[in-house]
């Protein structure tokens, strides 16, 4: 498989290095490709790979701003977050492109199952989805250890860390969870945030 | 053909609103979609619902994006899943390309500077309630939840490894347990 791409090596630490410029059309296809081919749905963990860890177009704390704007507006987080990384590359021209690279393959390829989708069903097509679907969780538990990370490890961050997880876990709503963790996140960050928050 | 653009019409009823309103990504709407086409519109039977969602989550792509995609077709085809697919669509991204044109341009407010401090360990605890409950998922069987585990581990130790090759090694060890006796 040619899937992986030519570039520089994954960092572990690129907070220290320097950024580098990403093309208009660069942002189309890594999006297309991402888009195309994200079974699972790990479009968000893929993003900070790419974006991030390899091509150092932006920090983590950038994509991790980004994330949490995207987590907390309506609509599918990858959509939404493609339209905030798109945007901070390359103003609404890069949203909307890549927005059209991300999903354009899925609806055609998913226009497709829909077709022939009597043919798939059995068995063996269901067990390789499940199957799939239980390994897109690794990405995943890489992404919210990154971003663990990234929030930082002061004591107010990792209270309202702990409570928002709990709520979630607990069964409160988004809407409840959220709105309840910014008044008390952004309170503490006021009080104990130091200067330059 | 009356008939057929008022039931395009129906279909952009029913999935713009729940575009705006997911909250949380879209399988916050999961069972509002479920309620929707299934009980009150009768689009597709429950047992179709169920599969449409399998399709829909190992599909590409963002999962609910593809499940009204999937509905959409059921109804009316073609035009069907295109209508069905941008208003799940069109709405919520709109809106959010807005709001990032607001947030670039109040960016060094003192305000938004601690908005965004304050919401990334809000983002990070979201995240890990995910990964619990997608763990929870999958303990209906044991060969998925160690295939979820073994991928965490693998993946978090070598986070240079190809997200495709974690995947398919995942549908294969699913298919072989499947396939022993």
């Amino acid at each position: 498989m040619t899937l992986q791409p030519k570039g520089p090596p994954l960092t572990q630490d690129n907070e220290t290095l320097p950024l580098r410029p990403s093309h208009r059309s660069d942002i189309f296809w890594l999006c297309l490709r991402i888009g195309a081919l994200s079974f699972g749905g790990a479009v968000v963990a893929w993003l900070n790979r790419e974006m991030v860890q390899r091509r150092r177009w932006m920090s983590d704390n950038d994509f991790f701003k980004d994330l949490s704007a995207a987590r907390m507006l309506p609509g599918t987080t990858a959509a939404n977050i493609v339209a905030f990384l798109g945007y901070r590359l390359h103003g609404v021209r890069g949203a909307v492109i890549g927005l059209v690279g991300l999903l354009i393959g899925p609806l055609l390829i998913t226009l497709l199952i829909a077709y022939g989708y009597d043919h798939l069903k059995g068995p063996i097509f269901d067990g390789a989805l499940e199957g799939g679907a239980a390994a897109a969780i690794g990405p995943f538990a890489q992404l919210a250890l990154r971003s663990v990370g990234n929030a930082g490890f002061a004591w107010y961050a990792l209270v309202v860390m702990a409570g928002c997880a709990g709520a979630a876990i607990a069964g409160m709503t988004l809407v409840g969870t959220v709105v309840c963790g910014i008044l008390v996140s952004f309170t503490l960050v006021s009080r104990f945030g130091g200067e330059n928050a | 053909m009356p008939d057929r653009f008022a039931l395009l019409t129906d279909l952009a009823a029913v999935f713009t609103p729940l575009s705006l309103t997911a909250f949380g990504g879209g399988m916050a709407v999961i069972s509002e979609i479920r309620n929707q086409t299934v009980d009150m519109h009768a689009w597709v039977s429950p047992a179709q619902f169920l599969a449409l969602f399998a399709i829909a989550r190992g599909a590409p792509g963002p999962g609910s994006m593809m499940l009204a995609t999937m509905i959409g077709w059921q109804v009316m085809g073609p035009w069907g899943a295109v209508v069905a697919t941008l208003a799940m669509f069109l709405p919520s991204t709109a809106f959010s390309i807005g709001v990032a044109v607001a947030w670039k341009r109040y960016r060094d407010r003192l305000f938004v500077k601690r908005l965004e401090r304050a919401l990334l360990p809000i983002g990070a605890g979201l995240l890990l309630a995910g990964l619990a409950s997608l763990i929870r998922l999958t303990s209906v069987s044991w060969v998925l939840l160690a295939i979820a585990l073994m991928s965490s581990v693998v993946c978090i130790l070598r986070p240079s490894i190809h997200p495709m090759g974690v995947i398919g090694v995942g549908a294969l060890i699913n298919l072989g347990a499947m396939l022993l006796p």
